[in-house]
């Protein structure tokens, strides 16, 4: 017998959208438990769900990056049971007419093919808030922030097989929604988290095993270990003749175990019906296509773009182009420095680095991209030096404000003066007769140490090439040293 | 199916409590509103689209814009607004998940 | 408003009126239980801004001053609001329903919240963990329910108005057993948002009054749009006070012939008649029409409203707000009896109801088949306008009846009150409910049903028949507030 694994993924994907989907409360990540949970989203009495277009939108967007058929008319229902998080104790979510139906990803594997995954659908519901028990000895604690946060489930089919296919599968997903900019894509965060249906058959012939479901699994690797496992285990069992139990399992990652849920508190019908509070939100025409034209050309063409027309190396170009955000970003910085390349580098390089340092994602970047454009404008006009842009760079970073006053503040603006350079290449010359001899008698690899000393002389704020072409000017003087 | 329920299933359902004093009551009063809204099953509706809400409109939509300043209950459900609540999280007896 | 006319004529001050109506409210409220909360603080403060404000020449809405009462199930900020339940006993809401901003702008004093059946399910005002509201009339009767605490107390002249909510009545059923004008307008006219959710698509907030001019002029106050409810109707709100001058000439009135099973008294036929007749006389035509379905309406309605109410009162759970339990032993015990001890037994019967038709395996037998019954219920109004403007109809099947009468084995009993009100709400349209004589001593009222959104159209009527009648002008023996 040929055994096959059957997986089918239902990835969880938090939308980036500012307010949660049925109120003003902010979107965000932590935060002091409750303060992020208002009255709606606290299920006071007497409260009303409105949808956010911005959710629906991103939804329907993702619908049509993945060649999906759109559903014009989408309905919310109520999806029925209790548990503390979820303080309506029910569920918003879609059931028969969700936001989209069938469509495709295309999975590019390691070994350089691709992977025909099909999308049975997805629906737009509201995230739950958190229930945390190690916070308090004797009580589990509630955290009503998450609660309301969109998320849109993708459904996939059981078309892949392998515990490497589904990570693969996820990962596509993942770097579709963030060049989407329509979820930050941070795993740790819980912006995205996966449900994996497992079976074993066989052969690839057999009708379909029965399933189990992993539930919330947090990291790439976690996919692929949890399905390991859990094949694994369903491999023992039906080889031994045994059969397998429909159920639902956790990963347990610190013990590298899965396990079956406590099916005590767990709901065994859910009542779903159309939201009353809600009716059917419709896609009319003009809005579909605000939406298409709102999308970002394909990725591999952007790539290619940036590298071509930009000359943009391919680790900077796909690192730009990683998703609408930064795309937008890079052609601000690009367009108001006049130099492609240049805001790409600062960009892979500076930029990237600070974010990552204060743990920011770009769309709460301090520094907006009129002021890198700015400070490259006056770098690449020699208003600055390189080492100076970084000085300037950082300390905009931590204290926002204009690049001119910021300059000047930092006393770095570039000596451009010749006759001030000049006086300071003749300070240097006169004060290292021995190097100026060397030189002359041909060891020329001093130049770059007379160089060094006119820079650190002025501080840094000469401009290099400016010195260099000075002072091999003087040094190359037919007229020789004029104090001799 | 006719008047036809499952009394445990659907405090279950409900998070209620039947006392046992109280069951026969209780079955005997659904039992007759059961029977009552049975007339909706026996009901000819062939070729009928159902109508789930009187406003046959779509819904209007809302702008992403979130509440200046954010109207956090926080203070409120500390200041007895919640039943029970230590550093600003609600708190329920120890769930095992 | 006669008030409102003395206000404005300083004649006497909104002090003066505000600190009557506490009082009369006070000494009522041992015969009526009209009131579960009095606010005379927040009322008296607001009077005396108000007669402030009017002393210094400061331009003031039409009811600026009048005081009145909410129901309570508007939720107030600051100010408890029970829903009649023991749910609810300790709940303060951190805001305003829309309806109690409108008043508030409307600068009327509220001198209190009104007693009701719990979560508003009930017609006789005895499903209130606050006890029965008696009726002025006959304090042995019920006043209905239900809003029985806002008809009592406008009845007893404690306040010349007061909001109400109609699910199957609630509104109209009281105003008929209490000589009074109640409106439930078309659904989407007033927002939902703060009223505390029984069945979201039949909800409806309205108010009762002593006349249809009264009733114009409160209902112009929280008419409107309101962006927090998504099935709130976003359309202009027409001058009511000016739309009650319309002539009734050649307004067709539709009669329907509800067949032998609906037959009511003949002294209350005679009253009906009496009243068609004067309609006849002031220049309205009248034509039979067919409402087929009528007779399915409760029991669609016993499906529907419990189905909704199932998961709108999920949310009373003993973990976010209202009710908990002693030292409950695990979750599960906390939800069962939290939710045990704070509903009352017609509360817990009509979620079982509720759960049980949107069970697995019982869906679409029921819910998803009175969904079906009510488009059939729906297109015999829309039929039924083609040939009239308004259909008349009674609101009862019979006056007051006293107070532990229908508390018998068989809770259907009960459900009958709304057998003539119920339609509206299934279809969305606007009915009010017009005081038209006396059966035995006690008043008893006929129904008129508008087309969506017109109101203005059947309070017209009222009002052409009330400045012909002098029914609306009788009070209560025994309840001479000047409260009118």
């Amino acid at each position: 017998m040929s055994w096959q694994t059957v997986i089918g993924l239902e990835l969880h994907i938090q939308l980036h959208t500012r307010s949660k989907l049925f109120c003003g409360s902010p979107n965000a990540f932590g935060g002091a438990p409750n303060s992020r949970a208002g009255e709606v989203d606290s299920a006071l009495p007497g409260t009303l769900p409105v949808i956010n277009r911005e959710a629906v939108g991103m939804a329907v967007q993702l619908g049509l990056a993945l060649g999906a058929e759109i559903n014009r008319t989408s309905v919310f229902v109520r999806k029925n049971y209790f548990y503390p998080d979820l303080p309506k104790n029910y569920q918003i979510s879609q059931l028969q007419e969700p936001v989209f139906g069938a469509g495709t990803v295309e999975v590019p594997m390691p070994d350089g093919g691709t992977l025909s995954v099909r999308i049975n659908h997805a629906h737009l519901e509201e995230d739950a808030g958190r229930l945390v028990h190690d916070v308090f000895a004797e009580r589990s604690a509630v955290d009503l922030n998450r609660a309301g946060v969109p998320l849109i489930e993708v459904v996939s089919e059981p078309d892949m097989h392998s515990p490497e296919e589904a990570v693969a599968y996820a990962r596509a997903l993942h770097r579709i929604v963030r060049y989407l900019g329509i979820c930050s894509g941070n795993l740790s965060r819980g912006e995205l988290r996966c449900d994996a249906n497992v079976s074993v058959r066989p052969d690839p012939e057999a009708p379909l095993g029965t399933r189990t479901e992993l539930k919330n699994i947090n990291s790439f690797r976690f996919i692929g270990r949890a399905i390991e496992i859990e094949a694994a285990r369903q491999l023992r069992i039906l080889k031994s003749g045994g059969e397998v139990a429909p159920q639902t399992l956790l990963f347990d990652p610190d013990r590298d175990i899965v396990q079956p849920m406590r099916e005590k508190d767990t709901e065994s019908d859910y009542r779903y019906f159309p939201d009353p509070d809600l009716l059917p939100v419709y896609v009319d025409d003009d809005w579909l296509e605000e939406l298409r034209s709102g999308m970002p050309a394909p990725q591999d063409e952007v790539i290619r773009r940036y590298e071509e027309e930009f000359g943009l190396t391919d680790q900077v170009a796909r690192q730009v182009a990683a998703d609408v955000h930064s795309m937008d970003y890079f052609d601000r910085v690009r367009t108001l420095c006049g130099d492609a390349a240049l805001a790409g580098n600062w960009m892979a390089g500076a930029l990237t680095g600070a974010l990552h340092r204060d743990g920011l994602e770009l769309e709460r970047c301090p520094m907006p991209a009129e002021t890198l454009g700015e400070l490259l404008r006056t770098l690449v006009q020699g208003g600055i030096s390189s080492s100076a842009a970084k000085k300037i760079f950082e300390s905009l970073w931590s204290e926002p404000g204009s690049v001119d006053e910021r300059i000047d503040r930092l006393g770095l603006r570039a000596l451009t003066d010749s006759d001030a350079l000049k006086d300071a290449v003749e300070a240097v010359i006169a004060g290292n007769p021995g190097q100026v001899e060397q030189y002359r008698a041909g060891r020329t690899k001093v130049l770059g140490y007379l160089i060094g000393q006119v820079m650190q002389a002025t501080g840094g704020t000469a401009d290099a090439k400016t010195v260099n072409r000075l002072m091999r000017e003087r040094l190359d003087q037919p007229g020789g040293d004029p104090q001799s | 199916m006719s008047a036809s329920f499952d009394l445990d299933y659907l405090a279950q359902l409900m998070r209620l409590n039947i006392k046992p004093e109280e069951r026969t009551g209780i079955e005997e009063k659904l039992g007759s509103v059961m029977e009552m809204i049975d007339q909706v099953v026996q009901a000819d509706t062939e070729g009928v689209e159902p109508l789930a809400h009187p406003l046959e409109i779509h819904t209007v939509l809302r702008s992403d814009i979130p509440d200046e300043p954010a109207r956090s209950l926080r203070d409120w459900m500390q200041d007895g607004g919640a039943p029970e609540t230590e550093d600003g999280f609600y708190t329920v007896p120890k769930v095992i998940p | 408003m006669q008030l409102a006319r003395s206000l404005r004529q300083g004649e006497t001050t909104s002090e003066a009126l505000t600190e009557a109506a506490l009082t009369r409210a006070r000494a009522a409220q041992d015969d009526l239980n009209a009131f579960v909360t009095l606010c005379p603080d927040e009322a008296l403060a607001e009077a005396r801004s108000v007669d402030a404000e009017r002393a210094a020449g400061a331009a003031l809405g039409p009811l600026a001053g009048v005081p009145m009462a909410h129901k309570d199930l508007f939720c107030t900020e600051g100010i408890r609001t029970t829903c009649g339940s023991r749910m609810l006993d300790n709940f303060i809401p951190p805001y305003d329903a829309h309806v109690v901003e409108r008043v508030k702008a409307a600068r009327m004093p509220v001198i209190g919240k009104l007693n009701m059946d719990e979560f508003a399910m009930g017609s006789s005002n005895e499903n209130s963990y606050y006890g029965a509201v008696h009726n002025p009339w006959d304090l042995r009767c019920s006043p209905g329910g239900s809003s029985g605490g806002s008809a009592a107390a406008v009845a007893a002249g404690i306040v010349p108005g007061a909001t109400g909510t109609d699910t199957g009545g609630s509104i109209r059923q009281p105003a008929a057993l209490c000589n009074l004008l109640g409106i439930k307008p078309s659904y989407g006219r007033v927002s939902r948002y703060g009223m505390v959710a029984f069945a979201s698509s039949l909800d409806q907030g309205g108010v009762l009054t002593r006349n249809a001019e009264d009733a114009a002029a409160l209902l112009q106050v929280i008419a409107g749009h309101d962006a927090r409810d998504a099935t709130c109707i976003n359309a202009p709100v027409p001058d009511y006070l000016a739309e009650l001058r319309t002539p009734l000439e050649g307004v067709r009135i539709g009669l329907p012939d509800f067949g032998d099973g609906h037959a009511i008294a003949p002294a209350y036929r005679e009253l009906l008649e009496a009243c068609i007749e004067q309609l006849r006389s002031l220049g309205a035509e009248t034509v039979s029409v067919q409402l087929p379905n009528a007779d399915l309406g409760i029991a669609i309605y016993y499906v529907i409203a419990p189905a909704e109410a199932s998961a709108n009162l999920a949310r009373y759970d003993g973990v976010h707000y209202g009710h908990r339990c002693e030292n409950p032993a695990d979750l599960q015990d906390l939800y069962r009896r939290s939710r045990s001890e704070g509903f009352g037994e017609e509360v817990r019967r009509r979620i079982m109801v509720g759960a049980h038709v949107l069970a697995r395996g019982f869906y679409d037998a029921y819910y998803l088949q009175a969904q079906k019954c009510r488009r059939l219920v729906l297109r015999d109004y829309q039929s039924a306008f083609t040939r009239c403007d308004v259909i008349l109809t009674p609101t009862v099947r019979a006056p007051a009846f006293r107070l532990g009468e229908k508390l018998t084995d068989d809770p259907t009993d009960l459900y009958l009150e709304d057998l003539y009100t119920v339609g509206a709400n299934l279809a969305g349209l606007p009915g009010l409910s017009m005081p038209v004589g006396f059966v035995d001593g006690l008043p008893v009222g006929v129904q008129l049903i508008g087309r969506a959104l017109e109101e203005g159209r059947i309070l017209s009527l009222a009002h052409r028949y009330q400045q012909h009648t002098d029914w609306h002008l009788r009070t209560p023996p025994g309840f001479s507030g000047d409260g009118a």
